[in-house]
């Protein structure tokens, strides 16, 4: 066995030089669906990540107050607010604060800080929840407070965290959604290159084919090298795959993860993927050289 | 050794390439299939090689029922048929010792098994002088040398060759034939379809006559036809 598995390497590398250009064409695309898998991938965890870190702020819900509130009507709603069992505690940031805070995380931009006429900023009230799951029947009973300012279509400024996780989890779901059909299309592109590079190998070598079936070659025997360039060239797309993900990783995801002030994709994660991505890299290689096969070596 | 008992086969439904064929080929039985082109020789030869399935009939090869071969096994069929053909069927980017160790080769046979038969079966069929030869360099005889020598270097018991000096001249087919009985007279089991009546009359073997399809005639030490 030893013997064979070097002839079918042999055989196989001899064939991908003897078709360079359809093998690069067929390396390329499936690395290529490999990127967008590894790409998607990478968004979806992080996403993932995203939505978890910012679950410790999940059971805060903010209230944004009227300008023209005064000082007691102010404390009658923070009494209100104190008086629900729910409610864990309460913090006031002024308009004065708000600002404060807001020029503090633009300070990197000051141009933003100039266009600043006056104070824009609402004072609110962060209301802390011993549980997130009292976010809503909270906001329910402040809803016809007076005190809380109104948007423009009319509804009460209360804003809620989940808001923010919802948003993200649903970009990375749309994401993961598009991103499957793309990477399922360009698979698809993939397998039929790779099984028109081994079609090609097949057809350049039918006479040996011939004589290989006259002398009582095994099936098998005809079959693997074939399978075996099929399946490098899928592992070679996912070599490639790996090493452009890894580059866009570190390129786009560090910005993101400084912005997020967190590590939203692990080294593990990473090395988890790749190994996905060979799979998948395989699994093209296998059913290219497979669909090939079939149609073009008759038993 | 070959056994065909009432032997059909029909192509498309109404092409009777062999009809109600029995025929027995003994072990170490060396015999002509003659006959025009078209009278079945190559349909003979590809259901023993179980290429084709016949219609109606048993075959047995070695008391083995073909039908009762299946499909994966049969490529080990065919390590015990040897074949020979009228073209040859050479790899031309590979020695003439490369293309005889193919056959063992691609049967999964060990190196030093090559390097112990090829030069064997080289000397046999007198090529031991061209062993890095190609078969361009060479002349039809010899390139048909060297398929024999392919056919036979796994040890078959059964060698089929089917129009060999079909491309040769007479001078090259008479020696053709002599290796194909010295092969034969090891023990291997030569059937070897041809129209070449010199040859036939030369050599004054078993003679089985195709026509349409059917045998029509099966002589020990027979000619090529009667009104020859």
């Amino acid at each position: 066995m030893a013997v064979n598995a070097f002839y079918f390497l042999r055989e196989a590398t001899t064939s991908m030089r003897r078709n360079m250009a359809l093998t690069v064409a067929a390396v390329m695309v499936t690395s290529l669906s490999l990127v967008l898998l590894g790409f998607v991938g990478m968004v979806v965890h992080a996403g993932d990540g995203l939505a978890t870190n910012l679950k410790y702020r999940v059971d805060e819900i903010r209230v944004f107050l009227k300008d023209e509130v005064t000082a007691e009507e102010r404390d009658s709603l923070e009494r209100f607010i104190k008086k629900m069992p729910e409610v864990k505690s309460v913090r006031f940031i002024s308009k004065e604060e708000a600002l404060e805070e807001f020029k503090e995380m633009y300070k990197d931009s000051p141009d933003i800080i100039e266009q600043i006429e006056g104070n824009p900023l609402p004072a609110e009230f962060k209301v802390r929840m011993k549980d997130p799951k009292y976010n809503k029947a909270v906001a329910q009973r402040l809803m016809n407070r007076p005190e809380i300012s109104v948007d423009e279509n009319g509804k009460k400024e209360i804003k809620f965290p989940e808001d923010v996780v919802n948003k993200v989890l649903k970009w990375t779901g749309a994401i993961q959604k598009i991103g499957f059909v793309v990477v399922v299309a360009f698979a698809i592109v993939a397998v039929s290159l790779v099984s028109i590079t081994i079609r090609m190998a097949i057809y350049a070598r039918r006479n040996e084919i011939g004589i290989m079936k006259l002398v009582g070659a095994t099936n098998w025997f005809i079959r693997w090298p074939f399978i075996v360039e099929g399946v490098f060239e899928g592992i070679t797309g996912a070599i490639v795959g790996i090493i452009v993900a890894i580059m866009i990783h570190s390129w786009l995801m560090t910005k993101v993860e400084a912005a997020a002030e967190a590590n939203l994709i692990s080294t593990g994660y990473l090395v988890l993927l790749s190994f996905l991505l060979i799979l998948v890299g395989m699994i093209i290689g296998a059913l290219g050289s497979n669909f090939a096969l079939r149609r073009y070596i008759e038993v | 050794m070959i056994r065909f008992r009432r032997v059909t086969k029909v192509y498309h439904g109404n092409v009777y390439a062999l009809e109600d064929v029995t025929v027995d080929i003994e072990k170490k039985e060396f015999a002509f299939i003659v006959g025009p082109t078209g009278s079945g020789k190559s349909t003979f030869f590809k259901l023993i090689l179980k290429e084709e399935l016949p219609t109606n009939g048993e075959i047995y090869i070695a008391d083995t029922n073909l039908s009762e071969i299946k499909k994966w096994k049969v490529p080990y069929l065919r390590r015990k048929v040897g074949c020979v053909f009228q073209d040859f069927k050479l790899l031309p980017n590979k020695t003439v010792y490369e293309n005889v160790g193919y056959a063992l080769e691609v049967t999964g046979r060990p190196r030093r098994i090559i390097e112990a038969y090829v030069p064997e079966v080289l000397r046999l069929v007198g090529l031991s002088h061209k062993l890095d030869s190609y078969p361009d360099e060479l002349s039809g005889g010899e390139q048909q040398r060297v398929s024999i020598a392919r056919a036979f270097v796994n040890r078959p018991p059964i060698l089929l060759a089917d129009e060999p000096t079909g491309n040769l001249d007479p001078s090259m087919s008479h020696g053709i034939v002599k290796l194909l009985e010295k092969i034969n007279n090891t023990g291997t089991t030569v059937l070897m379809a041809t129209h070449d009546q010199d040859i036939v009359n030369t050599f004054k073997k078993r003679v089985i006559e195709l026509k349409e399809g059917r045998v029509v005639r099966d002589q020990l030490r027979g000619v090529y036809g009667y009104g020859s």
